[in-house]
């Protein structure tokens, strides 16, 4: 019997995926959305949410009819190799996501709140907390999550309205951004940040019913969705598309602007610490679910001895690139690329597998 | 043993986390209050930066001045973070800029422009987009930095904040800092502005720098030429002889011109900042006698901007409300029969004043107020927008002004009674 990390509820659902998605509205993605869409960025990622909740939908359909997690049913759809495949691609995703979160989260570190520190053991303390943290195991980190992201919202959404009087409503003309032609093909292409919504179907047998993840997948993309697209859409208004473009760390740089007056103003040391929370939970959900597939395809019982040597190869594997310019333009050529073949490609796949085998069951039975 | 390794593993965690990598006492730091930025006068291509640094001591102590509590120090480099290491070799502690509160350029560097210190400024970690920004007419950051000091506000900074955040009680400035400045040159469709501030010299003549025209009844000023009274070898008399009032325009990143009190009022009306101010004009019943009314925005101001073939055409309708504060001639404005009167009055003044503010800034090339921005609106996309060229759009562009305005009160009298000559 392989390791099972207990069972899940909606909630559990709904937080797991914005421990996911969520996170990339502290990093450099709110610019990379601005250089997208202009003045129309806003609607990304309202746009991108529609992907991964169809995905899920869509497998939930699946796995309706084939019980069991992704592994599982890959393996009755697509053979003992097909699964494999899968699986692997999906623990090299969520890997490379850790990866690429922890150096981010280590650089933003860095450049707001510990200049002088050493980069190698911020990473180190990234990804040693997250190992921590996935020692604790899945039910943990979930309920932390519960915790935290009720005050990140609430910080997110005092930033944007605190930020009121810089308000410009032109800066999101032309209306219409780069144009609608360019708007909505970016909107899929970036929909690949959020292939980690998977983890629903990757951790299906532990919710309780299917109806849970569907309305997870719904609830948690959208909340984090309608909170990434009213960043992006305060982050245009407060800057214009020309300053918006250059920033490393949109929210860094919205929450240092705040001034009220001379005695409400400084305000963004109160919100680094939430963002250094949100980002270790991220790294180690990743690094827990890549742990957590490689005990389902090899059969494991525990994960647990499998931790410190991860989270020591991702360490090495985040110090790799060679400057922060560098990791943000692999994230984004990554997201438009390799994580969408696991938002897309293999859903895809694996959804006509499924309708095929459901009709060539029906015809043997009508055939009988 | 497991919950041993945990235990530690968290203790660990935790005092990597305190943040305490590389961290300075207080003590430690040179706290840099204001930073100014001069074209060098020792050698060509290089930048004098004058920091003023907070002496903590001094501010400790009770009744303190203004000269006592800060040292100002120049440094000659070839670029400010170059300035910033220099500091450091001149002074037992590390500069920090984390309390530094205003950026004063000096008109010359001003003049050739801004993207010198600009690049450094934006990356800097210390630096807030809410610093405040100031360019001294016709002199030197460094001077005026080391010829203001305040009575009030002892502390500078104090000083400038308190100022630039009072600019609404007036409108003869405006408030204007990094981010403001940086997003307007960055976007191209609004000229970059900072307000300008002087030192006074406390001359007996009064020089304005444009005299009253009908029926505006206010000489209009511009930073260093207020008519203040004073003894240039007495300053304690006057007080400090920084003033700040009227606006530095720029091109790019390139001072162009200055628009006096009276013009930077008028920039603020459009720009919907104008909170509140007196205003005089002409008595409509007894011309040269003049009627001061306290006037505010009704509503923001509403811009339009149509192009055709490439010529834009700009609108403002702007509704001013007002009351009576002053009224020598004894006019019964506050009744229905004058009051119309007055209020036609009020709107001429208005929109002469503006059209001139136009004109200027037009011949600047400079859309101060950022009717590009409503241009905007004009496109599809943001490409087909940053193809323009906007200055010079805006610099044959048509204008259409209209103002309204409605007296609301009449202060604490609502009807004047002639005087009684016996």
């Amino acid at each position: 019997m392989s390791y099972q990390p207990g069972n899940k509820g909606v909630a559990g659902g709904i937080s797991l995926v914005i421990m996911l998605t969520f996170p990339f509205i502290f990093l450099t993605t709110p610019a990379q959305t601005v250089e997208r869409g202009a003045g129309l960025a806003w609607l990304i990622p309202l746009l991108a949410a529609v992907p991964p909740i169809s995905i899920v939908w869509g497998l939930s359909y699946v796995l309706s009819n084939f019980k069991g997690d992704l592994y599982t049913v890959s393996k009755i759809l697509l053979g003992r190799v097909g699964a494999w495949l899968v699986t692997l691609y999906y623990i090299s995703l969520f890997f490379l996501d850790a990866i690429l979160l922890s150096r981010q989260f280590a650089e933003n570190t860095l450049l707001t709140a510990l200049p002088k520190a050493e980069f190698s053991v911020i990473i180190l303390v990234y990804l040693g907390v997250a190992a921590v943290l996935c020692y604790a195991g899945l039910e943990a980190m979930v309920r932390a999550n519960y915790i935290i992201t009720p005050f990140s919202i609430l910080a997110l959404v005092l930033v944007l309205l605190l930020l009121a009087p810089y308000y410009n409503i032109y800066n999101l003309a032309p209306w219409q951004g780069t144009g609608l032609e360019k708007v909505i093909p970016s909107a899929f292409l970036v929909a690949g940040a959020q292939a980690g919504v998977l983890a629903l179907i990757i951790l299906a047998p532990n919710f309780q019913k299917l109806s849970s993840i569907k309305i997870a997948a719904v609830f948690g993309i959208g909340l984090s969705s309608m909170l990434k697209s009213a960043t992006v859409l305060v982050f245009t208004l407060v800057f214009g598309v020309g300053a918006a473009q250059e920033k490393v760390l949109p929210f860094f740089e919205m929450a240092r602007l705040v001034y009220l007056s001379r005695y409400i103003q400084r305000i963004e040391s109160l919100f680094i610490v939430l963002w250094v929370i949100a980002g270790v939970l991220a790294i180690a959900i990743n690094l827990y679910i890549g742990l957590y597939l490689i005990t389902r395809l090899l059969n494991l019982p525990t994960l647990r001895p499998l931790i410190p040597i991860a989270s020591i190869l991702l360490a090495q594997a985040a110090m790799l690139p060679p400057d922060i310019a560098t990791i943000i333009v692999l994230d984004g050529i990554l997201i438009t690329t390799y994580f969408n073949i696991g938002l897309y490609i293999i859903p895809s796949i694996l959804i006509i597998a499924a309708l095929l085998k459901k009709r060539k069951k029906e015809a043997i039975k009508c055939a009988g | 043993m497991r919950r041993m390794i945990l235990a530690l593993l968290l203790l660990v965690f935790t005092l990597l986390s305190v943040g305490c990598f590389g961290s300075r006492e207080t003590d430690e730091n040179a706290f840099v209050l204001v930073v100014g930025f001069d074209k060098s006068k020792r050698e060509t291509g290089k930048l004098d930066v004058t920091f003023q640094i907070a002496v903590p001591r001094a501010l400790a102590t009770e009744g303190g001045k203004s000269e006592d509590i800060t040292i100002l120090g120049t440094i000659t480099a070839d670029t400010l973070a170059e300035a910033r290491s220099m500091q450091n070799s001149g002074a037992a502690r590390a500069p920090s800029w984390s309390h530094t509160k205003i950026i004063i350029i000096g008109d010359e560097l001003a003049k050739q422009g801004l993207g010198q210190i600009l690049g450094p400024i934006m990356r800097f970690r210390e630096v807030r987009g809410s610093i405040l920004l100031i360019v001294v007419n016709d002199d030197s950051a460094q001077n005026f930095m080391k010829k203001h000091n305040p009575k009030i506000d002892v502390v500078p900074t104090r000083f400038y904040e308190t100022m630039l955040l009072a600019s609404n009680e007036s409108s003869y400035f405006p408030r204007t800092n990094l981010h403001e400045f940086y997003t307007r040159l960055k976007e191209g469709c609004a000229a970059p502005i900072i307000a300008l501030g002087g030192i006074n010299k406390f001359e007996d003549s009064i020089e304005p720098t444009r005299r009253k025209t009908s029926p505006n009844k206010v000489d209009e000023f511009e930073a260093g030429n207020l008519p203040r009274v004073g003894n240039a070898e007495e300053p304690e008399q006057a007080g400090t002889p920084a003033e700040i009032m009227g606006t530095a325009v720029f091109h790019d990143d390139k001072m162009v011109g200055i628009l006096n009190s009276q013009e930077t009022r008028m920039m603020e009306i459009l720009r919907g900042k104008f909170r509140q101010g007196f205003y005089s004009v002409e008595d409509p019943v007894m011309p040269g006698v003049q009627v001061t009314l306290d006037i505010r925005l009704g509503e923001r101001p509403k811009l339009t901007a149509e192009l055709n073939d490439g010529q834009a055409s700009l609108g403002a309708e702007v509704f001013i409300e007002a009351e009576i504060t002053n009224l020598p001639s004894g006019t019964n404005f506050e009744m229905e029969e004058y009051r119309p009167m007055l209020e036609e009055q009020l709107t001429r003044a208005l929109e002469k004043s503006i059209m001139k503010m136009l004109d200027r800034t037009q011949a600047m090339q400079t859309d101060v107020v950022g009717f590009g921005y409503v241009a905007r609106t004009n496109f599809r996309t943001y490409d087909e927008f940053m193809k323009l060229n906007w200055p010079e759009i805006y610099s044959q562009a048509e204008f259409q002004v209209k103002v309204k305005t409605k007296i609301r009160r009449t202060g604490l009298m609502w009807k004047t009674i002639p005087n009684k000559v016996d």
